[in-house]
């Protein structure tokens, strides 16, 4: 592709990264009790959110054992999953979120551009 | 031309929605879970994949002291229903927070949980608690250090009900 091309398209793609980190995330977060994979969801999600989205956003963190019906709700079919409802579209995540990675891509946190000029 | 901008935004949609399917699927079929959710003709069950400790945890969620486990930087990782009810809290607003929240400092000090997270500690204290609506409630605290939760467990015992009668108790 053309380089002036490519330099454009770029700084598109930051500048729609950069609109949707200045918007307010609604997430929910659906975990089985104290169950490992529950807990490293927390901490890793936590995580991410305090560097990425700090004061940003908000987060209910749901236990199914003790609200199924907000599983079904959610049509939940394991935990933990993450589900992000703001900014649209809706997304989910289902494991205990230890892939940073994957994680800021789908939240619209990083752009899949800027993933691949780190890889080079 | 109309048509076909139709036509290739419903692909992207049903692509992102087959990727999520398989993203799911994935994660059960590689044990990235701890449980599934069944909705049913008797309601939605959940049913956990392994270290299925049910007894314990119906113990937990059942019983009238309010329960959580803090992890190593004080963050309430698991609460029960009824520690939520002292706070008046919703019970999914409670998980995740950092204690400090509840309660303050200077009573979780007494217990020797700074918020850097210093959980060598082994108490039983009566303190005040603030609930939400701005009531100021007296309860037990009691917290201790787990090496095997690689955290602490806190239980809260209401006294409201144990001050009152005390006090009428003096009035007679």
């Amino acid at each position: 592709m053309d380089k002036k091309i490519q330099n454009k398209l770029d700084e598109f793609e930051n500048a729609l990264t950069a609109e949707k980190k200045g918007e307010k995330y609604v997430l929910r977060l659906f975990v089985a009790g104290i169950n490992p994979k529950s807990r490293r969801a927390i901490e890793n999600l936590r995580e991410i959110l305090e560097e990425n989205l700090k004061d940003q956003y908000e987060l209910e963190i749901i236990d199914i054992y003790q609200q199924p019906i907000f599983a079904k709700e959610g049509q939940i079919v394991a935990a933990p999953t993450l589900i992000k409802e703001l900014p649209p579209p809706l997304r989910r995540f289902v494991g205990d979120l230890s892939n940073k990675e994957r994680l800021l891509l789908g939240l619209e946190l990083k752009s899949k551009k800027n993933k691949n000029n780190q890889n080079e | 031309m109309n048509k076909n901008e139709d036509y290739s935004s419903e692909l992207e949609e049903l692509r992102l929605r087959l990727a999520e399917a398989e993203e799911t699927l994935n994660a059960i079929q590689n044990g990235q879970v701890d449980a599934v959710v069944v909705n049913g003709v008797e309601g939605t069950q959940v049913f956990t994949l392994e270290g299925a400790d049910y007894a314990y945890r119906v113990l937990i969620e059942e019983m009238n002291e309010g329960v959580a486990i803090l992890t190593a930087d004080s963050t309430i990782f698991y609460c029960n229903r009824q520690l939520a009810s002292i706070f008046k809290v919703p019970l999914e607003e409670m998980i995740g927070r950092p204690v400090s929240e509840f309660i303050q400092l200077e009573h979780l000090k007494k217990c020797q949980i700074t918020s850097k997270g210093d959980l060598n500690s082994r108490c039983k204290e009566e303190i005040l608690v603030r609930a939400r609506d701005g009531t100021l409630i007296p309860v037990q605290i009691t917290i201790r250090f787990l090496k095997e939760l690689n955290g602490s467990f806190m239980v809260i015992n209401d006294l409201t009900d144990q001050k009152r009668a005390e006090r009428s108790f003096r009035i007679f």
